[in-house]
Parts: structure tokens; C-alpha cells; sequence
């Protein structure tokens, strides 16, 4: 599937985009909420894996944007308190992961299940 | 030779014959008999018992021709001044006449001589007797009077001894004491009764069985019956007749006594005027009492205030300084604020002053105990610090996790990508295992300094938290030696998380503290019937005696001011009370102390 990786940090695009690349998913990435927005209209990703703080545009403000598409959203964020699965759901995010990754591949194979169950 | 007063003698001739050779003589007062009762100053008259009984100045016996035995006789039996013999002639006679009555005048001159030089001396020895008697009633009134000054000096003597001894008396019983054995002298005088005068009370000093008793009576003293009656209930026995002595409504002596009359106006005289001197003494004690009472009193406040207060004079010698003074507090006078023995201080001066212009060269200094404000303000700008931190901690541990997962991540991904070789797939799972540290501590940290406002009690597993605490506290911990004994059963309370974190860091912290370089940390956690305990023993000095109840008050610290502040064992007890446990400190002495945490046990979720 496409997978469009939207956080400002680097270092988790790269591990994400391995992450995926491994199960031979497409990635392409963006490093704030403008550019995710962007891409979002280009590149039409099955699966948005978008973070919650990022300068130019954060997280929430692009979901307000985002193209009126089927592409699934995983809302990822350091912010455990303010932010939680209900909060994730009325942004327009399907599943809130928090940060730190216990374990990167899990992220990806709940992405898979996010796909396949529709 | 014969002189004019002999023509005045009298003479009495009984012998006829001697008539007309007298008269021839001269003699005017010539008599022939004496009558009797009468006397004369010559008598010539034949002897005869008659001549016994007249009363002649001289008698001259006539005779003839007597034997001198006769004569003898005659002479010392009439006690004759002559005797004249008849016998002879005429002119013998008269010859005879002649020479005799100048004989007698001669003899009468010398009597009446005689006579007034007796006379003259009669005069003289009475006058002589008079003044023996001026001179002897002189010195008996002298010696009365002798006796008088004596009997005074004796009575100024006893008095001025009474003074003396009043004067010296150190207690209001000694007085009474005094006054008794002054009184001892009066018979009929009973044991004395002081009665000093107060508003609206009187003190009453009196013998009761040997011994010095003092009541005291609601009612001001006066003779009125009622004042009696109530002196008598305070003697708890009846009176009898009483003198009462009262100088200037200060002091009042009383007695009791079986006299009257002299005796009793006497002992009123005397006593009435020493009154005066007992009164002087009264007062003399009183205001003794009144200083004494002052002094203490003021020594009592100078002492009582707990903030070190001193007296110094111009050269910054101490004159006088209260129980927290302590000289070494001086050390620099010119700085303002002194921190002594964990205390802050804020020092004041200011010069003594005695009336509207002199001032003397003395000052006062206060050390003004502002530890509780410094503390305070120092709280408050850690708090502040804290707050200001932890929103700052915030975004910080934001800021690291971000790189940290990402670390995290792709060792997860190389360590697991098996075109690595294997050593360095095992070194990458430890960099993997490194950064895994770091989230954990950031999470630490991000939960640490969250606001405690909304602190909620949830279900936390002690051990965890433990655990937890301890990567905060590496660099304090040292090279302490830490031996940990958490129990190996899962234990559930009901409380804070963040907060007991707090209390753990709190309490090891103190230890670590306590211990300095080396040491040995002990900490364990177990379950004793309904309760967590988690323990925290160190090895340090110990807590003193004194203090150990003091450490769990609020702004209470050892620690120098400015480091610490004094809230963590006093927040910490209360955030642990108010979950329905404690902190207990279970012991301390030279070996270390030993705290306890105590947490109500909650069963382990389903």
C-alpha cells in the first residue's frame, strides 16, 4: 500500500520508511503539516501516518484539511495526557499510537490491519 | 578690860551682907531672891538644895569656915563658878567682892563670847546643813536623772537594736519573728499579728503552733467587728480583747492580751512609737518583693524571646545578652544579614535611650529570625523554578523523545536485519537498549513534572514506582552501596503515582544526603498484614533526639539555608495520611535512620 509519513523528526521517517519498505510498501514522506498536505493531494495514500506536533502546521490543523479521501490516518504523538484515542477519533485520526515505539514493526502490521479491515 | 554689856549683869544676892558692898560696886540689877522659873546670870547664895535647882549663868557659894573636903564638895556637887568665905573682914569682903565679880564679869564676857560664837556656829552648821542638804537633794536628782538617761540610753539601746535587726529582717515572718521577741517583755502581751494593707485585701501574718502562718482576707483592714470576725475564722480559734496599733493605713499591729490600765497604755506608748519603724520595714520588703518581681520578670521575657537579642556597649563589648545570644553571632556587625546554625537572621540595631536627651552609648542588637520567610520565599522561588522547569521539562522531553524513537527505532531495525553480522547486530541491540533508558527517564521526567493539581489516586503498583525513582537519583547515589529488596509479589495501592514518586525520590534523597560519599542504601518493600511498607534505611549519622519529632513540620530543614526546603517530609507525611497511610520514621540512631512508608494495600486487579 502507499504510506505517506508525515512528522518533522527525521529519524523516525527513516525508521517508519525502513519499517515499511521491508514489507514492500511504498513511503513517501513529509516533514511538516504543509508539506503533508501537499503530498497528501499527490501522492493519494492508502495511509497517512501523521504526527500530532510539527512546525508550519501541526497534525490536527492538516486533518481539518485533509482531502475528502478513504486514506486510513494513525495519529502518533509524544502527548499521552492531552491526546488519547477518543481525541485521535473526533480529530478524524483512526488509531492514536503514542510515543515512544515500544517496537517499530508492530506499528506497521497495525497499519497492515487498518487496511485490510477497511 | 571689863566692857559696857557688864553694867547689864543681873545679879541675885541671898546674903544680906554682900547687898550694900555690891551696890558700892555699881551692879543696877540687884536682886535679894530668885524666883522660881527665873534665871540670872550670877546667884550668891548660901549652899542649899534650892541652889541645885536655880538657874544662874554662875553660881557663887557663900560659906564660912569649910573643910576643903566641904569645898570640894560644893563645888562639884553645885557646880560652882566660885566660892566666897563669910569670915572674913570687911574690906576682904569687899576686896574679895571686887575680884570675884571681875573674875565673873571676866567669865561672863567669855561665856557670852562664848555663847554667840555657839550661836554663830548653830547658824553657821544649819546654814552648813542647808547646803549639805541643796548638794545632796542635787545629786540625788542628778542620780534620778543619771537613772532616767540610763534607763533611756537602755530603752534607745533596746530600740536601736530593734531597728538593726527590723532593718536586716529579709522576709515578712522575720519581722513578726522580731516584733514577738520585742513583746516578750510585757507580761500579759499575747504572740503579735501583722496585718499589711492592700487594695481591697490585707495580708495576714500570725503564730500558728510554733510556726509563721500569712492568710490573706478579702476585706481592707479596719476595726470593725466584721474585720474581726474574719480574723478570727482565719485563726480558726476565738479572740480574746485586742490592741490594735495602726501608723499611716499601711501597717497594723495587733495583740492580744489579758492587761489593762497602766501597764496596757505603757505597752501602747512604746509600741505605738516603733510602729513607725515596723511600717518602714514593711515597705522597705515590699518594694523589694515589687524589684525582685520586676527583675525576674524581665529577666524571664529577655530570656523568653527566642530570637537572640544582646546589649553592647561603645566598644561592642556585651554587656548583657539573653538565652539564644551568642557572642559569635557578632562576628560582623556591619552586614545586615547573618545566617547562624541553619537560621537566617536579619540584623537590627539601635542605641539605647534613656529619657528625651540623654542617650547612652550602649545599643541593642536583634537578630530578627526571618529562616521561616527566607524559607518561604526560597520554596516559593523553587516552586516557581519547578513550575517554570517543568513546563520547560516538558517540551524538552518532547523535543529528545522525538530523536530517541527514532534511534530506537531503526536499531530495532538493523538489529534485526540479518545482512549485519551478528556482533554488530548485538552491539546495536545495545545502543537499542540505551536509548530505551533515555524514554524511560524522559517519561520519568514528563510525568515528574506535571502539575500535582489534579494529582489522581489510580491503581499504582508500588514496586514500580520504586523502580522508577531510582535512574533519577544515579548521580546522588553515587558510590553508595544500594541494595534493593523489593518484595517480589506485585503490590497495589491506591494512591498518586507522581506523588509517591516524589515521596521516594524525597526520602532517598534525604538519605543520600545523609550518607555523603559512602554508604549503604537499603531499600525494601513488603507486605505486613493490611499495609505497604516500603522501607528506606541509611547508614548515616542519624537524626538528634531533639529534632526528630520537628523534622515532619513544615519549613523544618538541617540543611543550610537555601538548599532544600524544608516541605518534603511534612508535604510528604501528609500526602501519605491523606491516602490513608503514614511515614514513620521507625528509627534513628548512630548507625542511620530508617524511614517508613506506609500505603493501605488494595487487592490486585482482576
Amino acid at each position: 500500500m502507499k504510506i505517506l509519513i508525515v512528522d518533522d523528526e527525521p529519524l523516525i521517517r527513516r525508521s517508519l520508511r525502513r519499517a515499511s519498505e521491508i514489507k514492500n510498501h511504498v513511503v513517501k514522506e513529509a516533514q511538516n503539516g504543509a508539506e503533508g498536505l501537499k503530498q497528501w493531494l499527490e501522492f493519494q495514500p492508502d495511509l497517512v501516518i501523521l504526527d500530532v506536533l510539527m512546525p508550519v502546521m501541526d497534525g490536527p490543523t492538516l486533518l481539518s484539511k485533509r482531502p475528502k479521501d478513504k486514506a486510513k490516518v494513525i495519529l502518533i504523538s509524544a502527548f499521552t495526557g492531552e491526546y488519547d484515542a477518543a481525541k485521535a477519533h473526533s480529530l478524524g485520526a483512526d488509531i492514536f499510537i503514542p510515543k515512544p515505539f515500544d517496537n517499530i514493526f508492530e506499528i506497521v502490521q497495525r497499519a497492515e490491519g487498518l487496511i485490510k479491515n477497511g | 578690860m571689863v566692857t559696857e554689856q557688864q553694867t547689864e549683869l543681873s545679879i541675885v544676892c541671898e546674903i544680906p551682907e554682900l547687898i550694900s558692898p555690891l551696890q558700892k560696886m555699881g551692879v543696877k540689877k540687884l536682886f535679894t531672891s530668885l524666883p522660881a522659873g527665873h534665871s540670872t546670870d550670877v546667884l550668891f547664895a548660901p549652899y542649899s538644895e534650892k541652889v541645885l535647882d536655880a538657874s544662874a549663868f554662875l553660881k557663887v557659894i557663900v560659906h564660912s569656915n569649910w573643910s576643903n573636903k566641904e569645898l570640894i564638895r560644893a563645888k562639884s556637887d553645885l557646880n560652882a563658878f566660885a566660892l566666897l568665905e563669910l569670915n572674913s573682914s570687911g574690906m576682904d569682903i569687899f576686896l574679895q567682892l571686887e575680884s570675884l565679880l571681875n573674875e565673873i564679869k571676866i567669865q561672863i564676857h567669855w561665856m557670852q563670847t562664848l555663847h554667840d560664837e555657839r550661836e554663830r556656829n548653830k547658824i553657821l552648821s544649819l546654814e552648813h546643813a542647808d547646803l549639805s542638804e541643796v548638794l545632796q537633794s542635787f545629786v540625788s536628782l542628778n542620780r534620778e536623772s543619771l537613772k532616767v538617761h540610763k534607763e533611756q540610753n537602755r530603752n534607745l539601746k533596746k530600740n536601736s537594736f530593734f531597728l538593726k535587726r527590723l532593718n536586716e529582717a529579709a522576709e515578712m515572718s522575720e519581722i513578726l519573728a522580731i516584733i514577738r521577741e520585742e513583746s516578750k517583755t510585757f507580761r500579759g502581751l499575747g504572740d503579735p499579728i501583722l496585718v499589711i494593707h492592700q487594695k481591697g485585701r490585707s495580708q495576714v501574718l500570725f503564730f500558728q503552733n510554733r510556726a509563721i502562718a500569712e492568710k490573706r482576707m478579702d476585706i481592707e483592714f479596719s476595726n470593725s467587728q466584721q474585720w474581726r470576725q474574719q480574723l478570727a475564722n482565719i485563726l480558726a480559734r476565738p479572740m480574746g480583747p485586742i490592741l490594735s496599733l495602726e501608723v499611716d493605713q499601711k501597717v497594723a499591729l495587733l495583740f492580744e492580751h489579758q492587761m489593762s490600765g497602766e501597764p496596757l497604755d505603757k505597752v501602747q506608748r512604746e509600741w505605738s512609737g516603733l510602729l513607725g519603724a515596723v511600717a518602714v520595714s514593711v515597705e522597705r520588703l515590699r518594694l523589694d518583693q515589687d524589684l525582685r518581681e520586676a527583675s525576674f520578670f524581665w529577666e524571664k521575657t529577655f530570656d523568653g524571646l527566642d530570637e537572640p537579642i544582646g546589649i553592647l556597649d561603645s566598644q561592642n563589648r556585651v554587656i548583657r545578652g539573653n538565652r539564644p545570644f551568642q557572642p559569635d553571632l557578632l562576628t560582623d556587625l556591619t552586614k545586615e544579614t547573618i545566617r547562624r546554625n541553619g537560621r537566617v537572621y536579619h540584623l537590627q540595631k539601635y542605641p539605647i535611650k534613656f529619657g528625651e536627651d540623654v542617650q547612652s552609648d550602649s545599643r541593642v542588637v536583634h537578630f530578627s529570625d526571618q529562616t521561616a520567610q527566607f524559607q518561604l520565599k526560597q520554596h516559593m522561588i523553587q516552586t516557581e523554578k519547578i513550575a517554570a522547569l517543568g513546563q520547560l521539562a516538558g517540551h524538552i522531553a518532547h523535543e529528545l523523545n522525538n530523536p530517541l524513537t527514532g534511534i530506537r527505532s531503526l536499531c530495532q531495525l538493523l538489529s534485526s536485519d540479518l545482512n549485519v553480522p551478528e556482533a554488530q547486530r548485538e552491539d546495536l541491540k545495545e545502543v537499542e537498549r540505551a536509548s530505551e533508558r533515555c524514554q524511560r527517564i524522559i517519561t520519568n521526567l514528563l510525568e515528574y513534572s506535571k502539575p500535582n493539581s489534579s494529582g489522581s489516586s489510580v491503581l499504582t503498583e508500588v514496586n514500580e514506582v520504586v523502580n522508577n525513582t531510582l535512574p533519577f537519583l544515579k548521580t546522588l547515589l553515587g558510590f553508595l552501596n544500594v541494595d534493593l529488596q523489593l518484595s517480589s509479589k506485585e503490590l497495589w495501592s491506591l494512591v498518586d503515582p507522581h506523588m509517591l514518586q516524589q515521596v521516594v525520590f524525597n526520602l532517598i534523597a534525604n538519605a543520600c544526603h545523609a550518607m555523603g560519599k559512602r554508604g549503604q542504601l537499603s531499600i525494601r518493600s513488603s507486605l505486613q498484614g493490611k499495609f505497604i511498607q516500603i522501607e528506606i534505611e541509611d547508614s548515616g549519622g542519624g537524626i538528634r533526639e531533639e529534632i526528630r519529632e520537628q523534622i515532619f513540620d513544615p519549613f523544618f530543614t538541617t540543611k543550610p539555608a537555601g538548599e532544600g526546603t524544608g516541605l518534603g517530609l511534612s508535604f510528604s507525611r501528609n500526602f501519605l495520611r491523606s491516602c490513608g497511610g503514614d511515614l514513620i520514621l521507625k528509627k534513628s540512631d548512630s548507625t542511620g535512620s530508617n524511614f517508613v512508608i506506609q500505603l493501605p494495600h488494595k487487592e490486585e486487579p482482576a
